[in-house]
């Protein structure tokens, strides 16, 4: 018996006999799309089968259930036929059918029954299955264009949020394009495009390296909140004071820039945690995460590196992660503290002109660019935008914007933008176009090995596929089995695979809601922000361990193992584990702690009781359709690319 | 024309008056409104008649489509869409669609896709109020008019690529082609306005409530944003769904979280705090409207000069029934002032209502979704 799992990332149906092997969605998807071998339908069930062991409730006037078998006709093609015997499979194999109270078939008349009939199911639902044309959703926009220019720019709250279907914004039939959408596009490409050819902006350089103790915005609470040792070196006694800023290097620019930091615990025999921020806590701006790092006792200072994006006027606060005595920056204070020597900020680290700008334009000037230039730019860009050969006339309406644009007066850059914008606004590069070999009714339709290139890259990198991707595609090599399978690898080795975990444990998990709520403080008075981070990141850091590990899907049911470090461990009252690094964990006997269903993350989102919430989990993570097959009017689940 | 949907409902005990007509007796929710008595019109026994779907059926609150919780389920425009379509041009913004967090409106295209929503009071109040200086203004403009030979251009792509999809395919594309065509006209619009300074107005910018728990003060702060966008004539249509959520409101005695009192299961003690909860929000509806009626435009006040429609997708949140709609209907001209009871057993369609309102906006239509006529017993 096949349970299916029907999840819209999965591009439809896993048997569950499939571990989360990580070819096994997409070996399915292959021979969904390119195998040749499936049997016609055959004539229709074994009508002896059915009228020794059906027909005696389920025919003529009186029949059962409202269930007529003799008359169900065995057209496969017609939805609601298909539905029809797709239940008989399933109560057949679930040995509802026929009832306790009549005799029974044996078992091997049973499996050939059903060996026979699912075959038929499976080849219909496969002639039945299509994909919409479907819309790039705001995240995979963003890493688009991120992907196809080599930039890291947020763009994906200038466009309209996705709907979800089925608890999943990767549903062609859910995505819809409103009129907000084409103006989402404009602003965003026009940001895009603004942020490639902009002139060198000549950031600000920083460059600060001092004891921490002689950063002047400390000064205040000197001996108050912090104490200042012979060696020069600061003591903090207290995390979260909002205080323990290093106020002198602000950033003058956006970007990314590094960091370093010498610490050490002082009266302390246990480890610590230091907590970077960043951010510019003045203007009352959320400050974001950089990481909390392990202080270990020891007399040499341990020293952390860091790289984080900066926005300008944001600065780096340091506290020490629970420690919570206050107003004890004297010397007779005996308790623990964060001992912070020398600290160092330096960037921003891009350099001008950025890749991307090499990348799209090569060696043109701006500034004197001509309509060659142009077309030269817009044709190298058009096969890797539309995820496909193209061909040279269907460069030419953009390049027309462009030329039109030089004609009127204007810069060559905003000519250029113009046209490179269109392109970004194009169906073709907004919708995923999936051209057909082949087509015809009853057969399964095969989709071009580009538009498949581009399947598995939305599915595993929810992004465009690569250049190399791309090429195998085009040249025909991505059917041959061992050219797929090491591309498979590839591709999840690639670390643009964590977008595949984090999109798809934050739908399927709800971890992309879960700060949307708050626990009660008053309830749950051991929560904090380590806490927060640490559970979302332990539900990833758990799909991932199956998927790298070609583990059992059974293990998000219950495993014998937990994904932990300290803070986790001290929440489950598991003992025994130290220090930040989440790694994998075997559990005591008995603990409840494995499988996903009883992960803090998981219980805590979006519900109100446990009840709801294990009720929500069996409904999305473990979803049976062996009653409701994909049928005509559920395009939501079938006829998903993944 | 104004549309409030509050997402969780109203416990209908607290508001359905007993007695009908214009002497009808008071219900601790109306008591709340007693002074504006005599400008709306309570209505009872209304619904969708293929309604359902839980709290899905926001979806079809202001569209009427049939069965919101269904897979096959295809939406329709909404009546402040369809009323966009005549009068969005004479303002600003043809329309606002907002709501107090995620995701969820009740405004739909023609296609039957939602209008994202804005759940930032500051982003409104920028869209509507702040300018950028010359340069930007020149870059702006300049913007606008690129937008459009874009437009242009894509949907010459958009035609090839008719060519080489299916039927339904090509159903998807239609989104698109309306999508670009619809935008085109916007951004005509938008050079049209551009010419034009924003309103200048002494409002003091609002500064977003980030705690989603704090229900009422989110929801307060947009109805004021939302009687600024009135009462400078930025737009004419609004609709705004005052979400419900999984939070415990910060409102005193409130100890559970909305969403599940709102499923009380009459138990008394739920149902208390769901009633402080409720009060409250129709103590912020009420301030709403007193501003509206404050404000006066043209001799008479902008409460008369705008239909106000306070509803809900639920009728009976505790069992999910979709029957028996809470309905409100403040301003807008008519003869207020009394309590329409329909037959709760079975309910007027709540499209009735829709067509006397989109009337009284100067529509030429007689039949909106599920309706059968307009309301009766509803004066102008």
């Amino acid at each position: 018996m096949e349970i299916m799992i029907n999840n819209p990332c999965f591009g439809g149906i896993i048997p569950s006999s499939f571990s989360l092997d990580r070819h096994a969605a997409l070996l399915l998807l292959v021979a969904c799309l390119v195998s040749p071998c499936l049997a016609e339908v055959s004539s229709g069930p074994s009508q002896q089968f059915l009228s020794e062991n059906c027909f005696h409730c389920h025919s003529g006037e009186a029949h059962e259930g409202a269930l007529n078998l003799e008359k169900l006709g065995t057209d496969l093609q017609d939805l609601s036929q298909l539905n029809t015997w797709t239940r008989v499979h399933d109560r057949i194999a679930n040995r509802e059918m026929p009832p306790k109270s009549e005799p029974r078939p044996s078992t091997a008349q049973t499996q050939k029954f059903l060996s026979e009939l699912s075959a038929d199911l499976n080849h219909a639902d496969l002639t039945h299955r299509r994909t919409t044309l479907r819309r790039l959703n705001r995240v995979e926009y963003e890493n688009t264009v991120c992907d196809l220019f080599g930039i890291n720019i947020p763009l994906k709250d200038l466009l309209p949020e996705d709907s979800e279907t089925a608890g999943f914004d990767t549903v062609g039939d859910g995505l819809g394009i409103s009129t907000e959408h084409p103006l989402g596009y404009l602003q965003a490409s026009d940001q895009l495009v603004t942020k490639i050819l902009e002139p060198d902006p000549k950031a600000p350089h920083i460059s600060v390296r001092i004891p921490f103790s002689q950063e002047p915005a400390l000064s205040p609470q000197m001996g108050k909140l912090f104490l200042k040792l012979d060696d020069e070196s600061l003591v903090i006694f207290q995390g979260q004071t909002r205080n323990t800023l290093f106020y002198s290097a602000k950033a003058k620019a956006d970007g990314t820039y590094r960091g370093r930091v010498q610490a050490k615990t002082y009266q302390s025999k246990r480890p610590l945690v230091m907590e970077l921020q960043a951010g510019d806590t003045n203007a009352l701006r959320i400050s974001r995460l950089v990481g909390y790092f392990d202080i270990v006792p020891s007399e040499e200072w341990t020293v952390v590196e860091f790289e984080s994006f900066l926005k300008k006027n944001d600065y780096i606060s340091i506290d020490p992660y629970r420690l919570r005595a206050t107003g004890k920056g004297d010397e007779v204070f005996k308790g623990p503290g964060l001992m912070i020597g020398e600290i160092s900020i330096e960037g921003p680290l891009e350099t001008w002109p950025p890749a991307a700008r090499t990348k799209l334009i090569g060696d043109t000037d701006l500034r004197n660019g001509t309509t060659d230039d142009a077309r030269a730019i817009l044709t190298r860009l058009l096969p890797r935008a539309f995820r496909r050969r193209t061909t040279p006339g269907e460069v030419e309406p953009f390049l027309e914007l462009t030329e039109n644009s030089l004609k009127s007066g204007r810069s060559f850059t905003e000519a250029l933008s113009v046209g490179l914008q269109a392109i970004l606004c194009a169906p073709e590069f907004l919708l995923r176009e999936e051209q057909l070999l082949e087509q015809s009714l009853s057969q399964p339709r095969v989709i071009s090995p580009e538009a498949f290139a581009s399947r598995i890259a939305y599915f595993l990198w929810s992004s465009m596929p690569d250049d190399q991707l791309l090429s195998l595609a085009a040249d025909g090599k991505l059917d041959r089995a061992e050219v797929l399978h090491a591309e498979i690898e590839r591709i999840l080795q690639d670390p643009k695979s964590d977008r595949f975990i984090e999109n798809f444990t934050g739908q399927w998990l709800g971890l992309r809601s879960f700060s949307a709520t708050e626990p009660d403080a008053k309830l749950f008075p051991e929560f904090d922000e380590m806490l927060r981070f640490y559970l979302v990141e332990e539900t990833r850091a758990f799909f991932a361990e199956i998927l790298d590990h070609d583990l059992s899907l059974l293990e998000f049911v219950d495993s014998n193992w937990a994904m932990l470090n300290s803070r986790l461990a001290l929440h489950y009252n598991i003992s025994g584990v130290f220090g930040q690094q989440i790694r994998r964990v075997t559990l005591p006997p008995g603990n409840v702690r494995g499988g996903v269903l009883t992960q803090g993350s998981v219980l805590s989102c979006r519900f109100s009781s446990p009840a709801q919430c294990n009720a929500a989990c069996v409904r999305r993570g473990f979803q049976q359709s062996t009653s409701e097959t994909p049928n005509g009017d559920d395009r939501s689940s079938s006829r998903v690319a993944p | 024309m104004v549309t409030i949907d509050l997402h969780l409902g109203l416990h209908p005990e607290n508001f359905i008056p007993k007695t009908a007509g214009p002497d009808y007796e008071s219900t601790p929710y109306l008591r709340v409104m007693e002074e504006f008595r005599q400008d709306m019109t309570i209505i009872t026994g209304t619904s969708h008649p293929a309604g359902g779907g839980g709290h899905l059926g926001y979806m079809s609150l202001l569209t009427a489509a049939p069965r919101p919780a269904e897979p096959n389920f295809k939406n329709s425009i909404s009546i402040d869409q369809l009323a966009a379509e005549a009068i969005g041009p004479v303002t600003r913004f043809s329309s606002l669609t907002l709501n107090t967090f995620g995701s969820i409106a009740s405004s739909f295209s023609r296609n039957g896709v939602q209008v994202p929503p804005e759940s930032r009071p500051s982003k409104v109040f920028g869209n509507l109020f702040l300018d950028g200086n010359s340069a930007e203004k020149k870059q702006q403009r300049q913007r606008l008019k690129d937008g459009r030979s874009i437009m242009d251009s894509v949907l010459g792509e958009a035609r090839a690529l008719q060519g080489r999809v299916d039927a339904e395919d090509r159903h998807k594309l239609d989104q698109y082609f309306t999508a670009v065509r619809a935008t085109e006209q916007r951004l005509l619009k938008a050079e049209a306005w551009d010419v034009k300074p924003k309103p200048i107005v002494n409002f003091k910018p609002p500064t977003d409530i980030n705690n989603i728990a704090d229900v009422i003060g989110r929801a307060s702060l947009m109805y004021e944003m939302m009687f600024y966008a009135l009462q400078t004539d930025s737009t004419r249509l609004i609709t705004f769904v005052n979400g419900g959520g999984l939070m415990v409101p910060t409102i005193p005695g409130v100890t559970q979280d909305y969403h599940s009192l709102s499923h009380h299961g009459m138990d008394p003690n739920k149902i208390a705090e769901l009633t402080l909860i409720e009060t409250a929000q129709m103590q912020a509806f009420a301030e709403f409207l007193r501003k509206l009626r404050s404000a006066s435009e043209e001799g008479s006040s902008l409460l008369d000069q705008t239909m106000v429609l306070f509803s809900s997708n639920i009728g009976n949140a505790s069992n999910h029934d979709y029957r028996n709609l809470p309905v409100i209907l403040a301003g807008g001209g008519f003869q207020h002032g009394q309590h329409l009871a329909f037959n709760p057993k079975n309910n007027l369609p709540l499209s009735n209502v829709f067509v006397s309102m989109l009337q009284r906006l100067g529509l030429e239509i007689d039949k909106f979704g599920s309706s059968t006529g307009t309301i009766t017993g509803l004066k102008t």
